[in-house]
């Protein structure tokens, strides 16, 4: 046991030693924090802007009568939403193209016969058109359904308001009737109150916000800690490589040490590093950016240590493995991007095709990334991450396993 | 042989695939001797070390150091012995010092004695100077010095040394054997690996000869050479020489050939030393004059040129071994 601290310290100082260390370990990943970070800092997250989001929606009113104006106008003051009006008489076309091609991410069209039918009191339907691969639908979506609740809200009440007097004291003459209708639709429209019930979009549970992906500093922050821990994990391979190749492995393996305690020590400064630069990110972003790792510390700890001892048998794995320096290198490389880009590190998991998040799952970032969300954007408890955390331990078993067959001095 | 036997070696098979690299090899080394092996490259030399060490697992036969299987019960078998490796194993860019503070550390060296071991050793090697230099700014010399006193921090009963000689100059390899000379005389066991005979002549006491996997023989100089029926011979260059002189040659017991070709005389002898007087006495007696006189002592290189039907210095190496040679005798 004691000669294993020997080996960790001793490869600790070796890793000191070198001076570009410190700019690998943390002026990359916090560099690199700030660019992502800004980059998707249309959305919320700590140190993004507080003002309300603002989604863009293409409209065509091809409506004859005054209703589609009132329900465009209604739309626009709810202030979720900014129209992008099309004009003409295949405005509708239009808008279909612009979705269809990738252009806009949906378009809302009101049919030509709107009012009128709306006048005879019959069913009418709008078309909303949506590009499946974006979320902004979702949102606009939400938002014109409660304009569309609030107006028929406001007809009902006008019409509740005459049947009401009809009963109490008889047909009342076509100007009362009216009166009674705008009054009784006005006072809804001011009193408008619907969500009795609100549904927060943060931090409550699992189906808060789970389709709105985390922006801001509140992806960057944690996406770039598991991909630069990543990175530098497995270039940690080489250090392998290169103690082979001085031949100091060998030698080790003549001196008193039994192979099992200088495998352990060997995934044990790996880890000790690892742990290091992801607990300086997270510090990092907690203090100067503002991300709020979420309710449970305890989940923090255990998603990232299964996440570095994943990352550290992998390391070992590769360096074990890999022929030459070079090799390890490459693979080191290769495997950390691909790994970074399938497991959603450099954008949301959720934005991309069912295949792509499940490809995301057959490597330990998405996992860890999942954690990560539910962590920081969704505010889960221990419970929440305990299932990523399960199979980051399980990637950790399996990479160290296959590290302990592969590992040799020659 | 001085003592008990302290390294043990029976049967030892290595196969990499379908390769014998060490083909049934059995040897005993004696607590206190120097033991060569001597072999051309590839004769199995390093594998046998590298068994002996515990780094890789023989395919049959059995390793014992100090008692101690080398399979069975590696852990304690490597507390015994001392490995220098053929090629530098050195973290290059530490310090000679600190090199030698994490190799006492893996050997269990205690803390409080190990400052003090080292700095025996940095002047044993001659080295204490440099201490604080780092590996990677000495010279090959320096780096095998180093490498050296790696393998003797935790004092070890047995010392292995894989060709510690190769690639350096004359006079570092004069101290580098010296100092294992040195190190032997204060009861430390050493095998020692070489493809130079010069080396396993000078150094060891007895010498097992390797090629192709095969422990071909194994003896003290005089044993091998006797062994194969090798002769000293003289060759006397001398006026006067008479066919008389032929006749008393060739009635010594010891003289096993004469032949005479004018004035050169050529005795081939199993006792060069004891005859070479009595031979010039009788010629200078007979009224020869003596011009020179050339004594060939059987060498390992006969009896490796015996064993194996070729020589053992390869055509590069012939200029490198000569010099040696006069660096070793001269
Ligand atoms: N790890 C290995 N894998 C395959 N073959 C090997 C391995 N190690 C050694 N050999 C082979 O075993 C044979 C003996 O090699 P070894 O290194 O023991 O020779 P040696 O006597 O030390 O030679 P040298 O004087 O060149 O150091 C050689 O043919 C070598 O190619
Ligand atoms: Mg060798």
């Amino acid at each position: 046991m004691k000669k294993i601290l020997v080996i960790i310290a001793h490869n600790l100082r070796l890793i000191a030693a070198d001076r570009s260390t410190l700019f690998w370990l943390l002026a990359m990943p916090i560099a690199f924090t700030f660019v992502l970070g800004l980059a998707f800092s249309g959305g919320g997250g700590g140190g993004g802007s507080t003002d309300p989001v603002r989604y863009g929606l293409t409209v065509a009113n091809l409506d004859r009568g005054p209703q589609g104006e009132a329900l465009l106008a209604a739309i626009e003051a709810a202030g979720k939403i900014d129209l992008l009006p099309i004009d003409g008489a295949d405005a509708g076309d239009t808008a279909l193209e612009l979705v269809q091609k990738g252009d806009r991410s949906a378009a809302l069209v009101i049919p030509p016969d709107y009012s009128e039918r709306l006048a005879r009191r019959e069913r009418v339907t709008l078309t909303f058109h949506r590009n499946p691969e974006r979320m902004n639908p979702y949102v606009t979506r939400q938002a014109i359904d409660e304009v569309l609740t609030r107006l028929r809200a406001e007809g009902t009440a006008g019409i509740g308001a005459r049947t009401a007097y009809a009963e109490l004291r008889g047909e009342p003459p076509p100007e009362l009737a009216e009166r009674l209708s705008s009054r009784a639709s006005a006072y809804v429209a001011e009193n408008w109150d619907p969500p009795s019930v609100t549904v927060a979009a943060e931090r409550l549970g699992r189906t808060a916000g789970s389709d709105v992906p985390s922006m801001g500093f509140n992806h960057s922050s944690p996406a770039m800690a598991l991909m630069y821990v990543l990175l530098n994990g497995l270039m940690m391979s080489i250090a392998l490589v290169d103690e082979r190749r001085e031949r100091t492995l060998a030698r080790l393996f003549t001196t008193p040490v039994a192979r099992s305690s200088i495998i352990v020590a060997n995934l044990g400064w790996r880890f000790v590093i690892g742990m290091l630069q992801m607990w300086i990110l997270i510090a990092f972003g907690g203090l100067a950016l503002g991300v709020d790792w979420g309710d449970s510390p305890v989940g923090l700890v255990l998603v990232t240590v299964t996440y570095v001892a994943a990352v550290a048998g992998l390391s070992v794995l590769l360096g074990s493995i890999s022929r030459s320096s070079r090799q390890a290198q490459s693979a080191a490389l290769v495997l950390s991007l691909t790994m970074c880009a399938l497991g959603g590190l450099w954008w949301p998991l959720e934005i991309t095709p069912k295949l792509y998040q499940a490809a995301g799952h057959a490597v330990p970032t998405g996992w860890a990334m999942d954690a990560m969300h539910n962590l920081v954007s969704r505010g889960y408890s221990l419970a929440g991450v305990a299932p990523q955390a399960l199979v980051l331990a399980l990637f950790a078993i399996g990479f160290t396993v296959a590290a302990t067959l592969t590992f040799r001095h020659e | 042989m001085r003592g008990e036997p302290i390294i043990e070696v029976d049967g030892l098979v290595k196969r990499y695939g379908q390769l014998v690299a060490v083909d049934a090899v059995s040897f005993v080394v004696n607590e206190g001797e120097i033991f060569g092996l001597l072999g051309p490259n590839g004769a199995g030399k390093t594998t046998t070390i590298s068994v002996l060490s515990c780094l890789t697992p023989p395919t049959a036969g059995t390793a014992k150091i100090a008692g101690l299987d080398v399979t069975r019960n590696s852990l304690a078998a490597r507390s015994k012995i001392g490995v220098v490796p053929q090629e530098i194993a050195l973290y290059p860019t530490l310090t000679a010092r600190d090199n030698l503070v994490f190799w006492g550390r893996m050997y269990g060296v205690p803390e409080r004695t190990l400052a003090e071991r080292i700095d025996e050793l940095l002047s044993v090697v001659q080295l204490a100077e440099r201490a604080g230099g780092r590996i990677d700014t000495f010279s090959g010399g320096m780096k095998r010095r180093i490498n050296i006193a790696a393998g003797l921090i935790h004092r070890p009963d047995v010392l292995f040394l894989d060709e510690p000689t190769v690639g350096i100059d004359p006079q570092t390899r004069r101290s580098i054997l010296d100092l294992v000379k040195d190190l032997n005389a204060s009861g430390l066991t050493v095998l020692y690996t070489t493809h130079y005979l010069e080396e396993a002549e000078f150094l060891c006491d007895r010498v097992g000869i390797m090629d192709e996997g095969k422990m071909l023989a194994i003896g003290t100089r005089a044993e091998l050479t006797t062994s194969i029926g090798a002769t000293t011979s003289i060759d006397v260059r001398a006026d006067g020489l008479d066919d008389s002189i032929v006749d008393w040659l060739s009635s010594l017991e010891q003289v096993t050939d004469v032949a005479r070709d004018g004035d050169d005389l050529t005795i081939n002898t199993t006792a060069e030393a004891n005859l070479l007087p009595v031979i010039v006495e009788r010629l200078a007696a007979g009224g020869a004059k003596v011009h020179s006189v050339d004594v060939k002592v059987p060498n390992l290189e006969s009896v490796f040129l015996h064993l194996t039907g070729k020589s053992l210095r390869d055509e590069g190496d012939q200029d490198a071994a000569a010099t040696k040679t006069n660096a070793l005798h001269g």
